[in-house]
């Protein structure tokens, strides 16, 4: 016969509703590069020298759902804040503002031992399977350390359930005394998988977990995992930034950029219908293993701008390929696109200058636009000319991008109704209702 | 996605399941164990084909077992401090020189007889007997002070590095002031006001020695704690104090034990130094460093008298520094001792 | 040499001297390079692609070896061996020496990129600097024409305001940007061959679409010929003319990427390609390849692919497939024994598990 044991649990949550919920998350950093660079002075009001650290913006006002049953894939290029996310919502660093339901309990506001209680039901699993092991432990034990962390099971009954969880992740239980580096990368990432599932906790948050694995090999671990999912009734929060690894696991996709969720939504639906620019940029610029589709890539150019100071208005301004053109302006069909690459370039200086002309030519097909856009961006010329760049560049920014309403006002959250009975989230201007 | 989940134990909420006794042995000893490739084993072997650290080895057991011969062997204090006057066939109490304290030779101005084969000091000990006894004072101090410092080292460098901020800060401080004291001075000027004693003294090197073992796994656990490893125990919800024993402090030992053989090294030069100054070992417990003062006085007729302790000194500190850096090389996993060579180069 | 082939090499061995054994890292490769084109070098770790590399420019070191083969760059003799009287095995008398090497090809002719750019980038002097020096050891030119030229190059690779960034450190640049650097750096000295050991795949999807952009675009204005080396098939689609797959020191498919998409024939290609997601695609369930690749000490007998295939049969045991030419163009070639009749493929019985040298137990990694 079996044994099971039984646990104080509060709050359980079925299939399908809500087990985790964020309101508001703000995660900053301080700066820490010494008191001396942080002090300006500042002749305004009392004391001349000021103090002002500087602040990244990590995770900067996010609001998420997930259900329990669901994997929810979290996207965004490096910088974007999302494994400060991950490690937010999981209480391992602690946030700046806002609120963390769990199993409707808020997070934020319970004393260290409940949270230390609650961390059986959420686990995490990490990216380098050489790190995330300790290299002087057998794996045996390692897998038991969350039960024991909490006082569960005797040393026998840990045993047991260690071996059958090893087992269970596809590994062989005898191997339970054997140290980390006897095994390969997969097989140790199957160990973090054991070592998450011993306490039975509800919801997985998953940073990176096979990213440093083979290609063959990542199809086995996400197939262990789909089917632990389906036996033990996991929830998954996953980050990945190879796009086609969260494609095949998610259920719903985030993206994120620079401290903020800008879409969220069915996957299907994001990948093949894409509402945010930076979401269609992103999946454009993605190669495809398929060579009949060579070419058909778009760019996304530029850099992600500094978390310390983040772009005014919708963060991803300074590189949106569909920015709102500013009221005042007359355009004609191209003339705005051929504006915008422009401004950009000159930011980059990306160009030599050799002659009006040429530079002409090549950004606008020959024509400047006319009215007051056109001069513009002959005042620009004029300073390119001279080597100006930075005033050229500021007098472009000024005009052009810093007047439109993507600069001007934070995008809302406007949401629609999927077919599938899925809300789709889209933080744009585009998109207002 | 989960559809309705089956109804394994598991997923009922609150449970873990258990599987039995007969699923499941434990503490099976057909069991696959591969701790030959971690640990103390491994790392002697390592330290085997390193032959200079394979030499360095031998010297130092043989010291210890000196040592340990020397706390157990009662008639050798005895021959150590018992002082005989042998005096040269030719001299004469009523000449000059009979005034001068008498030095202790045998049949000539430090050659050896068997009775004692290095010859005798300035008061007829035997210089052999001394030596040996010497060893124990000078191991005794050393390990003392070096496990004393250690420990002292470890809690307050990985309580330390582990939480940062003020704690660090502050302890950091008080680490880096005792480091700035010359050691010297400080000792000479604290056993100046408390008593010249040989155990006042290895109190006070166990003290001075914190600072070097706090400040070195410090930096280990620096490092360590940004592990993934770490983290996974945080996320496991372990608390901070067991978090720092099982993971941080094992994976930052290595330096640490490296060190520890490089310090009792110096700590033996350190006590000699001051029992040279006359602050260490007093009359009549033999030292090495004691030794060495007294040999000023005879240099001329009796120079053998400062060549063994010295020998001593030199023999001693050299095999704990090649140790030392056997046990480096040993516990740095990139370094292979036994790897062959290529063969068959074209 | 022949049909405007730059680079050929002709069953390569490398292999280490290691206590455990030795490791046969490379055993037998062979493919070529023309000019102009970018062949593909694909397969997990472990299979010998980066050891490949390094070896067409020497860059092997104890306890590895260049034990046999021929490598030829421009009818120059970079590797080859003969025999002596007594049958061993000694360097070729026309085999470059380490010095015309290091002065003549190296940088200059072929030049190589890494995964990490920290890793080639000295921290500790200004980016600008770097690019240069590189420029005035391999190019006939002053000091300040080389910084001219380095300012030009960094311009070419998309580093924004150039003349400024020219005297940045390696730190202050994003990991796209130093990887940008890293391409300046192998063009800046025009070589005929770049040879590119997984440069993007530490990187961004969005910075690795730009700077495989970036390749194109220069391969296409300076002629270079590249041998990409990566395990991401995508990357492979995007940019490569010719593609060889290898596995565990051998390559077992050659072809040009559209007939190794369309039509693959080796049995690992065919498992690759289907277990891995798409990000174009929803797939329902992935189709893993069972097992994991055998360390290269002890590769298993006759087809090293046999523990982990799907078709092997007990054929499969006795030889170990050479590469034979899918027909007489000899541009697809596939190492495995069911395209040849005479193996005796389809008449031996299929391997149940327990045959193949698995090891026992751990099916899964």
């Amino acid at each position: 016969m079996s044994d099971s044991v039984g646990m104080k649990r509060r709050g359980e949550v079925e299939l399908g509703e809500t087990l985790v919920e964020v309101n508001g998350l703000k995660k900053h950093f301080i700066d820490n590069d010494g008191i001396l660079t942080n002090i300006s002075v500042d002749t305004g009001d009392g004391f001349p020298l000021k103090y002002q650290p500087k602040k990244v913006r990590a995770v900067d006002g996010v609001n998420l759902t997930i259900e329990k049953g669901e994997t929810l894939g979290l996207v965004g290029e490096s910088g974007c804040g999302k494994s400060t996310l991950l490690r937010t919502i999981l209480q391992l660093l602690e946030p700046t503002e806002g609120n963390i339901y769990f199993k409707g309990t808020d997070l934020t506001s319970i004393s260290k031992d409940e949270l230390r209680d609650l961390r059986k039901d959420m686990q995490m699993i990490f990216q380098d399977p050489q790190s995330s092991l300790s290299p002087r432990m057998r794996i045996g034990r390692i897998v038991e350390e969350p039960m024991e962390a909490h006082g569960l099971l005797t040393k026998d009954e840990r045993q047991r359930r260690a071996k059958y969880l090893l087992e269970k992740v596809g590994l062989d239980p005898s191997h339970y005394n054997r140290y980390p580096h006897a095994f390969s990368g997969g097989q140790r990432q199957r160990v973090n998988l054991a070592r998450a599932l011993s306490v039975n906790p509800d919801f997985i948050v998953c940073d990176e977990p096979v990213s440093s694995l083979d290609v063959s090999i990542q199809a086995q671990v996400l197939n262990t995992m789909k089917e632990l999912q389906e036996e033990f009734g996991l929830t998954y929060l996953f980050i990945a930034h190879d796009l086609s690894v969260i494609r095949y696991i998610s259920d719903r996709v985030a993206v994120m950029y620079l401290g903020k969720v800008v879409e969220i939504g069915d996957t299907d639906t994001i990948f093949d219908n894409p509402q945010h620019p930076y979401t269609k940029a992103l999946l454009d610029s993605i190669p495809v293993p398929n060579p009949h589709r060579r070419g058909e890539r778009g760019v996304l150019k530029g850099d992600v701008p500094s978390p310390l100071n983040p772009p005014s208005g919708c963060r991803f301004r300074t590189r949106c390929p569909s920015l709102i053109i500013p009221e005042g302006f007359d355009f004609r069909e191209d003339e705005w696109d051929y504006t915008l690459s422009f401004i950009r370039a000159v930011k980059r200086r990306d160009f030599t200058f050799k002659s009006r002309d040429k530079v002409v030519e090549r950004f606008f097909d020959g024509t400047v636009p006319r009215g007051d856009a056109g001069s513009v961006i002959d005042n620009a010329l004029i300073h390119i000319e001279n080597s100006d760049w930075q005033e050229a560049s500021e007098l472009l920014t000024e005009a052009f991008e810093e007047q439109s309403i993507c600069a001007r006002a934070e995008p809302q959250t406007y949401t629609q109704m999927e077919d599938t009975g899925v809300k789709h989230k889209t933080a744009c201007h585009l998109h207002q209702t | 996605m989960a559809s309705e989940s089956k109804d394994t134990i598991d997923s009922r909420p609150g449970e873990l399941f258990v599987p039995a006794e007969e699923e499941y042995s434990v503490d099976n000893p057909d069991e696959m164990d591969n701790s030959e490739d971690v640990g103390i084993k491994y790392t002697i072997l390592q330290i085997k084909e390193d032959t200079t650290a394979r030499i360095g080895l031998y010297i130092v057991s043989i010291i210890m077992i000196v040592a340990i011969y020397a706390t157990i062997d009662a008639q050798l204090l005895d021959y150590a401090i018992a002082e005989r006057f042998w005096y040269h066939p030719e001299f004469d109490p009523d000449s000059p020189e009979a005034n001068l304290p008498p030095i202790g030779i045998t049949n000539a101005y430090g050659e050896g007889t068997v009775a004692h084969p290095l010859g005798t000091d300035h008061r007829g000990r035997d210089i052999l007997a001394r030596l040996v006894y010497g060893s124990r004072v000078s191991i005794q101090a050393g390990v003392f002070a070096t496990f004393i410092g250690m420990a002292g080292g470890i809690i307050i460098g990985s309580v330390a590095g582990y939480y940062g901020g003020r704690i660090d800060d502050l302890l950091m401080r008080g680490i880096e002031t005792l480091y700035a004291i010359p050691f010297l001075v400080l000792i000479i000027a604290f056993m100046s006001a408390v008593g010249r004693d040989l155990v006042i003294a290895m109190v006070a090197v166990s003290i001075l020695t914190t600072p070097v073992f706090a400040r070195l796994i410090r930096s280990e656990v620096l490092s360590v704690r940004e592990m993934a490893y770490v983290e996974a125990a945080r996320a496991s919800g372990l608390r901070d104090y067991q978090i720092i024993l099982r993971h941080v402090i094992p994976n930052s030992f290595a330096s640490v034990v490296v060190q520890a053989t490089l310090q009792i090294g110096s700590i033996i030069l350190l006590i000699a130094g001051l029992s040279f100054l006359g602050f260490g070992a007093q009359e009549p417990t033999p030292d090495w460093g004691a030794m060495l003062a007294d040999s000023r006085g005879f240099l001329l007729p009796n120079p053998w008298f400062s060549v063994w302790p010295g020998l001593a000194i030199l023999i001693t500190v050299v095999a704990f520094n090649i140790v030392g850096d056997g046990l480096r090389d040993a516990l740095d996993p990139y370094i292979d001792n036994s790897q062959k060579e290529d063969e068959g180069r074209i | 040499m022949k049909e405007n082939i730059i680079l050929s090499v002709k069953d390569l061995e490398t292999h280490f001297f290691t206590s455990g054994g030795i490791v046969r890292a490379v055993d037998g490769v062979s493919f070529n390079v023309k000019s102009g084109e970018t062949v593909g070098l694909v397969g997990e770790s472990g299979a010998g692609k980066s050891i490949t590399a390094r070896s067409i420019l020497r860059l092997v070191d104890s306890p590895g070896q260049i034990v046999g083969g021929e490598i030829t760059f421009h009818d120059q003799m970079i590797f080859g061996t003969q025999e002596r009287a007594d049958g061993t095995i000694e360097r070729h008398p026309d085999m470059l020496d380490d010095e015309t090497l290091r002065t003549q090809i190296r940088g200059s002719k072929i030049a190589m990129i890494f995964q990490d750019p920290m890793d080639s980038l000295n921290p500790v002097f200004k980016i600008g600097d770097q690019v240069r020096e590189l420029i005035e050891l391999n190019r006939d030119v002053t000091k300040y024409e080389a910084k001219e030229i380095a300012i030009e190059t960094l311009r070419e690779v998309g580093i924004p305001d150039p003349e400024n960034r020219y005297s940045d450190y390696p730190h202050e640049f994003s990991g796209g940007m130093r990887q940008r650097v890293l391409i300046a750096m192998a063009f800046s000295c025009q070589p005929d061959l770049i040879i590119a050991d997984e440069p993007t795949t530490a990187l961004d999807v969005t910075v690795e679409g730009e700077i495989l952009n970036l390749v194109r675009d220069l391969q296409k204005k300076y002629n270079t010929s590249f041998l990409w080396i990566t395990h991401d098939m995508a990357v492979i689609a995007e940019l490569c003319d010719r593609v060889n797959v290898m596995y565990l020191g051998e390559i077992i498919e050659q072809a040009n990427v559209y007939d190794l998409f369309d039509d693959a024939h080796h049995p690992y290609t065919e498992a690759l390609l289907k277990s891995i997601p798409r990000p174009d695609v929803s797939i329902e369930k992935l189709d893993p390849i069972t097992g994991v690749m055998p360390g290269a000490i002890n590769p298993p007998q006759g087809c090293r692919f046999h523990t982990r295939c799907p078709d092997a049969h007990r054929a499969c045991l006795d030889t170990n497939p050479p590469l034979i030419g899918l027909d007489e163009n000899e541009q697809h070639n596939v190492a495995c024994i069911k395209y040849d009749e005479r193996t005796g493929y389809w008449e031996s019985e299929e391997l149940e598990n327990e045959e193949r040298n698995q090891i026992k137990g751990i099916n899964n990694v």
